[in-house]
Formats: structure tokens, sequence, C-alpha cells
């Protein structure tokens, strides 16, 4: 993989009003079960000095740079895209559990309907097709985009900090637009 | 009041604005509604939904104040009156009656439907062609008809029509007209809006959606309907009303029975995003959406014992709900924020638990619209 040609979702967490339809636009079209989200959004009620108000994270599988889940899988289920992208193949997975336990982001999860994992995978499918994903296209407010990590964290106001959110070892690709669009 | 003070009023931007009826104003209700009808002389009564708890009350049933002759049946459409309206138990209570029939034209299984005596299934939107604006009305928009109406679903214009003509009405011209008609009379404007933009049914339905109004200010036009065509700060006109003359400093407390009053919170119940009053409780992914739950004051909260995820009741005399609490700097002390509309079908609690069972009938003083947000309750970890 070139490295500057990673791509990741880019959230401006500002303007995010929780209103979830990220993760239901994903669960649609991923056909999931009703209580399984590869997409979910987190409030968190932050403290000022007129208040507090609720800051939403929407977050999925961060399609890390050094990912987690394929080192641990002992079924080779995962594999990275040249675009950086990390794509579980569910027909090898074993249902082993070891990828969900790894996760630091809890992206990964085992399915009740058949044992086995399951995560987002940026819906390549239609990424391939010159389509967006289902959650960038499902959010009424815009707030998510599939970006270049490499080019959006030259904004000043990008960063791979946000409320709920932090970098850390396995090196997650997404990036948080610190300011309103 | 502050606005007027600050000099806010008629700019875009300003804070303030409270404008859904400016487009609707201009339709031509005279005409698309028929209002010349009112069968055989007959005159006819009125009930506001606000109201619909003490109207089908078993024994002592009234409207604005008055008592009315029993009302002995019900066509619920459009609407769940028993998740929406305010007094909720009593809604139940009166929708339960024996010897009350009542009516249910629905697609959905709603609150309202569970107690129906007769279901007659209604089509969605997509079986039946229309108009609809935004809340706002700055825009119509079409909803065109995409499948044949679904089993023995009726739209809600045949399904009158039909009753009418059973009733014995049809021999009104306007019982036999098509919905494109009405739809057609309603348009039939001279608003200033609808003419100088060209919005007609035809550039309607050959755009499929129209811009009526540009965002404008609210009383942009500076005209009041005071008696001095002014903001008042002072009013006579108010005085004569029965109001205090310069601002109505009364609150909602003073209207309130002791029982209530005595109340250590105000109860609000806001809309929340993953809904749309009373729609969307049954949709698969959508119903997972929390509506259940109570916002407290992290104060009170922690004077009560009470942490997030607790299960919580608030009462007063009208009844109680369940909640699942979260505790929150959001909400001032005193105050508790509970969803509004939610179903009983869809409570985690139970069916005996709804928002609605909390709130007041009462109208507002002013305006004689609901003041949902006129209640007080008791909250308690449980």
């Amino acid at each position: 993989m070139t490295m500057n040609k990673r791509v990741g979702f880019v959230f401006r967490q500002e303007n995010c009003v929780g209103c979830g339809a990220c993760t239901v636009a994903c669960q649609i079209h991923n056909e999931l079960p009703e209580n399984h989200r590869f997409r979910k959004v987190d409030r968190y009620e932050v403290k000022r000095d007129d208040g507090a108000i609720d800051v939403w994270l929407s977050h999925s599988c961060m399609h890390c740079e050094n990912p987690a889940c394929l080192m641990v899988c002992p079924a080779k289920a995962y594999h990275v895209r040249d675009d950086g992208i990390v794509v579980l193949d569910r027909e090898k997975c074993t249902g082993c559990g070891l990828c969900a336990s790894a996760c630091p982001y809890s992206a990964v999860s085992i399915r009740e309907d058949d044992g086995k994992a399951d995560k987002c995978n940026m819906c390549v499918e239609l990424l391939d097709r010159g389509m967006q994903p289902a959650c960038v296209t499902g959010c009424p407010v815009e707030c998510i985009k599939i970006g270049n990590i490499d080019e959006t964290l030259k904004k000043p106001s990008a960063s791979k900090q946000g409320i709920g959110y932090g970098d850390c070892i396995t090196k997650p690709n997404m990036v948080i637009i610190k300011e309103r669009a | 009041m502050m606005h007027a003070v600050a000099g806010q009023y008629g700019k875009i931007g300003n804070g303030f604005i409270y404008d859904n009826t400016q487009a609707d104003d201009s339709l031509n209700y005279a005409k698309g509604r028929a209002d010349h009808i009112h069968p055989h002389g007959d005159t006819v009564g009125h009930v506001n939904m606000t109201e619909i708890a003490k109207a089908i009350h078993p024994t002592n049933p009234t409207a604005y104040g008055k008592p009315i002759k029993p009302i002995k049946a019900v066509i619920n459409y459009n609407g769940n009156f028993v998740s929406v309206a305010p007094n909720s138990n009593a809604c139940r209570l009166g929708a339960m009656r024996d010897d009350l029939f009542l009516v249910v034209h629905d697609f959905l299984m709603t609150d309202t439907a569970e107690l129906a005596d007769i279901i007659v299934p209604s089509t969605t939107q997509f079986e039946f062609p229309d108009m609809g604006t935004d809340y706002n009305w700055y825009h119509m928009q079409t909803s065109e008809k995409v499948i044949e109406p679904l089993g023995e679903s009726k739209d809600n214009w045949i399904f009158f029509k039909e009753l009418g003509a059973h009733m014995g009405l049809d021999y009104h011209p306007e019982m036999r007209v098509d919905y494109e008609q009405i739809l057609r009379d309603f348009l039939d404007t001279d608003a200033p809006a609808f003419r100088h933009n060209n919005i007609t049914y035809e550039t309607i339905i050959r755009d499929k959606f129209v811009t009526v109004y540009e965002q404008r200010p609210y009383f942009g036009d500076g005209k009041y309907k005071t008696d001095s065509g002014k903001i008042e700060f002072y009013s006579q006109m108010m005085k004569d009303a029965g109001y205090h003359p310069v601002i109505d400093f009364g609150l909602p407390e003073d209207e309130m029975i002791p029982e209530e009053k005595n109340l250590p919170f105000r109860l609000l119940s806001p809309a929340i995003p993953q809904r749309a009053n009373s729609s969307f409780y049954n949709v698969k992914y959508i119903r997972n959406f929390p509506a259940y739950l109570a916002k407290i004051n992290t104060e009170d909260a922690k004077e009560l014992g009470i942490k997030n995820n607790d299960r919580v009741r608030l009462s007063n005399h009208r009844g109680e709900a369940f909640f699942t609490a979260q505790v929150s700097g959001q909400v001032g002390r005193g105050t508790v924020m509970a969803p509004k509309n939610n179903w009983r079908r869809m409570d985690p609690y139970g069916k005996a638990s709804c928002t609605n069972n909390l709130t007041t009938d009462k109208f507002s003083d002013m305006g004689h619209c609901s003041a949902y947000h006129s209640t007080k309750v008791a909250l308690e970890k449980a």
C-alpha cells in the first residue's frame, strides 16, 4: 500500500446532530439484523461556561494502518486493500472472536444469526463503482465523507483526536475536522 | 418581548422565527374544503384535539368548558390520538367505552388502532398522488403514486367519499369530484406568492418541487394585529381581554390544582430527531432508537440517588409513566425532559406507560391550543 492512496472516514464532529441516520443507512444497505450495527453514534455531554452541550461521535471500523483484527485472525480472513481499506472476507471467518476482542474501537462484532465476525468494509462495492458509502449518503447534514487521509490531515482543523476518539497504536484512519462547515 | 425591546423583529437571522402558516393562508381553503357544505343545514360541532379525553369522557363529556352530547362514534385518520393527545389515560378510557364506535383508518397497528372496533386499511403515500409542504411552508412538492393501492386499502378521499355516499350525502357536487380537483381548488388562489411565481397545479406537477417563499423575516412587513398596528409594550387591547396590560407574568402553576402545583418537577416533552410526532415508532431499525428516556438534572439525580440507565417513575394525578434515566447537565434543576407521543405498544416498560399519561389537557391562556409543557410531575427511582 502506498501512503498517499490511503482513504478513511472524515468526520465533522461539530456538525453532527446525533440523529443516527448514518447507522440506519448502513444497516439497510448491508441488510444487517436489527440489533447489529456497524456504525454507532455515541453521545458525549461536554460542559462549557454557558452550560452543557451534546457532542456526538459517529464511528465504525477505523480501517487502521496496523489493524489488530488482521494481526490476530488465525483464518486470515482480513486483508488491506491498496487504498487502506480493511476488508473482512466472511467466507473465511471461523467465528473464533479474536478480532472482536482485539479491536480497540469495538468495531468488529460477532453476529448472532451466523456466529461469524462482521464489520464495516467502507461499502467497497459502492466505492469501486464510483459511489459513496451508505453512511455518507445517508447523513442529512453531510458530516461524514470519505477522504484521502494524508491530504486531509494537512488541513489546520484536521486531527486524529476528537471527543470520544483518539489515535492509538493501531493507527486508525479516521480524521476529525474541528470546525463547523 | 426581548426581541421587540432589542429591535430584532423583521430581520433575517435574528433568532426569532415561527412562520409555519405563511403560504398555508394563501391557499383557497373555502373552495378546497367546500366550506359551504353543512349536511341538511345541521350545525357542525367541533372538539379541539387537545380536549379529546374530555370530549369522549364516559359520563361527563365537555368541549371548551361546556357540556356536550355524548359522542357515539369516532373516525381516527392520519393520527393516533391515544398516544398523541394529552391526558392519555383518560383518552384510552374514552376510546374503550362500550358505547363508542371507534373506526381507525390507518395502515399501521397504532395504539389507537389496537382499541378500534373496526380498522379500515388506508393507503400509504406510495399508493396515492398528493402534494405536500415543508413545515415552514417555503416549498411545495409532489408525492407521487408509485404502486396501486394494496389489498383493500383506500386513500383518505375515497374513504370519505364512499362513506358520504352511504350516508346519502353524494348529492353535493363536491362529493363526486376526484382528488386532483380538490388540489386544483386549493391552488385556485390569487395570493401574490403563487401568482407572482406562477405556481399552479400544472407547474407543481411539472417541476415536482417549487419554492413558494424565499426565507423572510417573521413580521417582516411590520404589520401587527394590534389596535395601534405596532408592537405594544403597554396594551389596552390585552387589558380589555383580561390580561396584564404590560405582559402576562402569570405562570402555568397559577392555573394548576394544588395536587399538581406542589409537585417538584416541571415536565418538558419535546420531539426527538428519530421520530416525527408519533410516526416511525414501529419501523425496523428506527424503532430501536431510544424514545423512552427521561433526562434529569445532574444535581437532582444525585439528591434522588438516580444514576444513568436507572428505571425511573414520573407521576401526577393523571397517571404514571416509566423511563430510563439519562443524567444530564442540559436540563435545569426542577425540570425533567421526556420525548413526546411515544407509543405504548413499543414501550419497554409496558403498555400502561406513556409520556402523555402525564400531560395536561388544558388550553394555553391566549392561543387556546395545547399546553403540554405546563405539566408538573413527581420523580422517583423505580
